[in-house]
């Protein structure tokens, strides 16, 4: 055995340090190891909160403690960021017309529908972790904005042509407002729900959240305008996504911010 | 009552009857028991300001961050989701009270142009098998210090501790490595101690009970 597998054996399970034979052979002849071992073991010999101290905090919590109603299982959340999402596009549809829906061709409508409820459901899914503190992440939140962005840029570049236009940015206009009023209503709704949660990293829930109203905004803009433009469809459609990312992230850095610049008790 | 739900506790069998013994007290305690709210805190409490005290070095500091723990704990009772583990989801909310209180004291030292952090290697600790230990932790990277704090004295699993880090288990066992071979190196470099024959002194015996889940 090497002191490298010894190593394996402390990280892994120091149970198999006193039953394994070999460890404790090599133990015997390693004076690094035993060391080691032996001022590991002394990170037992933890300093105790005093007596006193722990009265104190058990009368203040148990002079206000309440019932308090779990947090619905993850599934639930992510249902209700999507309803909302779905309300939000469903509301921007019903008041700005579909003339966006009617041009686009049936491949189109398919894969960019498709495309914003995956990416939808994605963030639903990372917000829905990050409400809850020691939640087991399978990637980097910040990962899943870029990917779901990176998708839809690709997307637009693959099913649209780009063309001249000369109302490029008064027309961009238009649909960047559009879009960021979209992604601030849905920002308010996702709000009443977050709240609920325990939000440890307010910058990465800031900017996942602001992604996620971002999409909202992007399927209104897709059901409402009817400009095919390559160029406008990124710039403006997606850029309203982004915008609404890097929004969620000042408000997340913001919050962060505050909370350090509050005196300590 | 309080001590009734400890004496249950005390007699819990191996490390995965006690880390659920450990959920149906937070279940409880979410349920408004006030037995079950005062024997968590009997529980975790030692394991807790072991961590505060090895990553800000002062007993003081320890002390206010583990108030400041268990009011933050109680406020958002409700984000537990009974039958997850709780240590991983009370020692992230840790981990955050920590990073608070540091950069908390750290806008303070700039404001007032004082050293108001102390450095980890300031120690209050009295006896020397502690001192040595929280020394070797000093000097290592926060990270590591953290890692290799949870696994020892906090007693988590590899997957625990990913889970309250927001890690990966291979990003958690890199850390440890790394925290474990800063660890020798030092050891190799420093005057030997005391001779204490390692299986008499029943040092393994000792490092298992301190990885035990409940190693307090």
């Amino acid at each position: 055995m090497t002191c490298h597998d010894m190593e394996v054996l402390i990280i892994s399970s120091a149970s198999a340090i006193s039953t394994s034979p070999e460890a404790a052979a090599h133990i015997a002849g390693c004076e690094s190891c035993a060391r080691l071992v032996r001022e590991l073991g002394k990170g037992g010999q933890a300093s105790q909160p005093s007596p006193e101290q722990l009265d104190r905090i058990k009368a203040t919590l148990l002079a206000d403690l309440n019932p308090a109603k779990p947090l619905p299982p993850a599934g639930v959340l992510v249902l209700a960021l999507m309803f909302i999402l779905v309300v939000i596009a469903a509301v921007g549809g019903a008041a700005l017309g579909i003339a966006g829906w009617t041009a686009l061709s049936l491949l189109q409508k398919i894969t960019i529908f498709t495309a914003l409820a995956a990416g939808a459901g994605v963030l639903a899914c990372a917000t829905a972790w990050l409400m809850v503190p020691g939640t087991r992440l399978t990637g980097s939140p910040y990962l899943y904005v870029f990917a779901v962005l990176g998708l839809m840029a690709a997307i637009c570049i693959t099913l649209f042509d780009p063309h001249e236009e000369s109302t490029f940015v008064s027309t961009g206009l238009v649909c960047l407002r559009i879009g960021l009023e979209c992604a601030a209503s849905a920002t308010v709704l996702f709000w009443l729900l977050l709240r609920r949660g325990s939000i440890l990293n307010p910058i990465l829930m800031g900017a996942t959240a602001g992604a996620l109203a971002g999409l909202s905004g992007l399927a209104v803009l897709e059901l409402f305008c009817p400009n095919l433009n390559e160029y406008h469809i990124l710039v403006w459609h997606l850029g309203s996504v982004l915008v609404s990312t890097f929004g969620g992230l000042a408000i997340g850095t913001i919050a962060e911010y505050s909370r350090w610049r509050r005196p300590p008790r | 009552m309080i001590s009734g739900a400890s004496m249950e506790i005390e007699e819990g069998g191996d490390d995965a009857s006690q880390s659920c013994e450990l959920d149906q007290l937070m279940v409880r305690y979410q349920q408004a028991d006030p037995a079950a709210a005062a024997a968590l805190i009997e529980r975790l409490s030692p394991r807790l300001h072991w961590f505060f005290a090895s990553q800000m070095g002062s007993r003081t500091d320890a002390d206010d961050m583990l108030q400041d723990l268990w009011l933050r704990i109680h406020r958002v009772r409700h984000t537990y989701r009974p039958g997850q583990p709780l240590l991983p989801w009370v020692y992230a909310i840790a981990r955050r009270v920590r990073i608070d209180t540091y950069r908390k004291r750290s806008r303070m030292s700039r404001e007032i142009g004082v050293d108001a952090v102390p450095e980890p290697a300031a120690r209050e600790e009295n006896q020397a098998s502690r001192l040595a230990f929280h020394e070797l932790l000093a000097t290592l990277p926060e990270g590591q210090r953290e890692v290799l704090t949870m696994l020892k004295v906090g007693g988590l699993s590899l997957e625990e501790v990913a889970r309250a880090t927001s890690s990966t288990v291979g990003a958690v066992k890199q850390k440890a490595h790394r925290a474990y071979e800063r660890l020798r190196s030092l050891l190799l470099e420093a005057p030997k101690p005391r001779p204490a024959p390692i299986a008499e002194a029943g040092v393994t015996s000792h490092l298992l009970s301190t990885n035990s889940k409940e190693g307090t």
